[in-house]
């Protein structure tokens, strides 16, 4: 019984994940892989019992947690011309979000 | 094992609407899921609440803490979730990546939720961590943009937070080797060191919190240039819930030393003082800069609340048989909850301010009270409910009678201890009065001198929902608060025979 509802949760999981990359645009799938790497972090540290191995995994979390939060989200809500400290945003990934401001500036001017 | 997978039905709808808020760009489309999905979250949650309590279901496999309590809290966390979608629907569509704001606000639901299910300390550093980031981040949504310097302070408090935290962790790995709760809870730790860490840990979840040293001023700048949506997810979701599990922790440390408890005390108290203060002259002057701003007067508000919570959860170290300390902290679980509703209450009967106009100087607003009635009788309610949280469970007659008359009558510097809290409660209580009375003049009763946004949108039924829903929480509330007298400690994983020996 456990081991089918386990399936059923993890197909599930597996095709919305399918789905949600099929719909996002470029610059979102960065986001959603990172994001879903660290909850597979964490879910993978709520299940270990060695204290080593979890305070390990702690510091692998917080590195992808600055990680994250300096490559994909700060050059996101900044929308820092093309580069940004260390990384260079792909020019079709700024094209689209360059889209995404205009759209937003048209609105606001209306 | 099965029990587990159903009981967290509802983080695997949250891990759903996070992936989906982050692909889907068509704002209305994933709204509207993101709502679904709220609403269903909800309903499993409320059916978990059923089951556990008919059955006296408690699971506690890999840490998890899944019982009546905690599926309360939850329960809390979820409606306020379907509110914050619903601000935001009004007041964040249109922005520039609204997707990764959403994202964010089911990133910080999950996390609360998850900080709140483990006894895992690490885990909960995680979560926490994950939290504070988010809520730096969120600031700079909006139709406005913003310079990233303008919460240089904030980050910096966070950044020391961060450090606090993890320099608690892996002192707690080098001295005990165990990051559970409980077996850190039966660790003979001695009194210096455990001093120490629960300082680190107070610290830790505290500074972004709004307790010294940083208290409110690195908050100034947050409450005055966010969104409401963005200061309902801070105040209202974020400090109280953190507040919980700071007390879930600080009891695991502090539990027996008054040493402990005494310094927290002073800390609370300091901060507690500070907070008052600020949104007190933010009411009634301009000095320090300050400028009527009843986002500023809530947030600040909501700052005292984390403080005197904080202050009456360290008065359980002085307490002194166990029968007591169950009690008490029963009762400190309580008026968290009434805190976070009541505060919902309020900010929500701010709605109205929110559609209407982008100024949020209280002397400028005026005249809601022609339009917006039901929204003006709940601030009050909510202003009255506030001063006088205890008449919903019959806790004054209960604590003040056990615990200040009969049980402490031989220990007289514990009494006055308590006594001054008790004394500084009711001062707190005056004071959150006042500045009720003072907004709910200003805003819906004096004359109106503000711009008004080009489309308003006309309050609908749906708008009133809420306002009944937490009314429906309350009474909820009170009923499983006189039922089972020991729900809130079931929260913990201090199991009530557990907590006794």
């Amino acid at each position: 019984m456990f081991v089918i509802l386990l399936s059923i949760f993890g197909i599930g999981l597996l095709v919305i994940i399918i789905i949600c990359y099929k719909i996002s645009k470029k610059g979102d799938k960065d986001i959603l892989t990172s994001l879903i790497i660290l909850i597979g972090f964490i879910g993978i540290e709520i299940f270990i019992e060695n204290t080593i191995i979890q305070l390990l995994f702690f510091v692998c979390i917080i590195i992808l947690i600055i990680y994250i939060v300096f490559f994909f989200f700060i050059p996101r809500l900044f929308y820092i011309k093309e580069q940004f400290l260390f990384t260079e945003i792909k020019s079709e990934v700024w094209e689209d979000l360059k889209m995404d401001s205009t759209i937003v500036e048209k609105q606001q001017k209306d | 094992m099965i029990g587990i997978l159903i009981a967290t039905i509802p983080l695997y709808c949250l891990l759903i609407g996070l992936f989906w808020s982050i692909s889907c760009s068509k704002s209305t489309f994933r709204k509207k899921i993101l709502i679904l999905i709220s609403i269903l979250i909800l309903f499993t949650n409320t059916l978990n609440i059923i089951i556990f309590s008919l059955f006296d279901f408690q699971i506690y496999d890999f840490n998890f803490n899944l019982n009546v309590g905690t599926f309360f809290l939850w329960e809390i966390i979820f409606a306020l979730n379907l509110i914050i979608l619903y601000f935001s629907k009004d007041e964040m569509t249109g922005i520039l990546n609204e997707n990764l704001y959403d994202s964010l606000i089911i990133l910080i639901i999950f996390s609360l939720v998850g900080a709140s299910l483990t006894s895992n300390i690490l885990i909960i550093v995680i979560f926490v961590i994950i939290v504070f980031i988010s809520l730096g981040l969120i600031f700079y949504f909006g139709i406005y943009s913003k310079p990233f310097k303008l919460l240089r302070l904030f980050f910096i408090s966070i950044i020391l937070s961060i450090i606090f935290l993890i320099l608690g962790v892996f002192l707690i790995y080098f001295i005990i080797d165990s990051f559970i709760l409980t077996e850190i809870k039966n660790f003979e730790l001695n009194p210096g060191l455990n001093l120490l860490i629960s300082l680190l840990f107070l610290f830790g979840f505290g500074i972004p919190c709004g307790i010294i040293p940083f208290s409110i001023f690195h908050l100034k700048v947050y409450y005055h240039d966010s969104t409401y949506t963005t200061l309902f997810i801070i105040t209202n979701l974020t400090f109280p819930i953190i507040n919980f599990i700071l007390f879930k922790l600080l009891l695991t440390f502090t539990y027996d030393l008054g040493i402990n408890s005494l310094i927290i005390l002073i800390i609370a108290a300091v901060g507690l003082i500070i907070s008052i203060t600020y949104s007190l002259t933010e009411t009634f002057t301009t000095i320090d800069g300050n400028s009527f701003s009843i986002k500023k007067i809530l947030g600040l508000s909501s700052n005292s609340d984390f403080n005197m919570i904080l202050l009456i959860s360290a008065f359980i170290g002085f307490l002194p048989t166990e029968s007591i300390k169950i009690e008490y902290g029963n009762f400190v679980f309580f008026f968290i909850f009434c805190m976070i509703l009541i505060k919902i209450l309020l900010f929500y009967s701010l709605k109205p301010v929110m559609l209407e106009t982008l100024d949020d100087n209280i002397k400028i607003l005026g005249g809601f009270w022609q339009k917006y009635k039901i929204f003006g009788i709940s601030y009050l309610i909510g202003g009255i409910l506030l001063t006088i949280p205890f008449a919903l469970g019959n806790i004054l007659i209960n604590l003040i009678s056990n615990i200040f008359t009969e049980s402490l009558i031989d220990l007289p510097h514990i009494s006055f201890i308590g006594f001054t809290i008790w004394a500084i409660l009711i001062f707190y209580f005056i004071i959150i009065l006042i500045w009720v009375s003072i907004t709910f003049n200003d805003i819906f009763i004096g004359t109106p001198k503000y711009l008004k946004n080009k489309d308003i949108r006309p309050i609908t039924k749906l708008d009133y929902l809420p306002l009944i829903l937490i009314i429906i929480f309350s009474i909820f509330l009170c009923i499983f608060y006189f039922f089972n007298s020991l729900l809130f400690m079931e929260i913990l994983n201090f199991s009530t025979e557990q907590f006794t020996h």
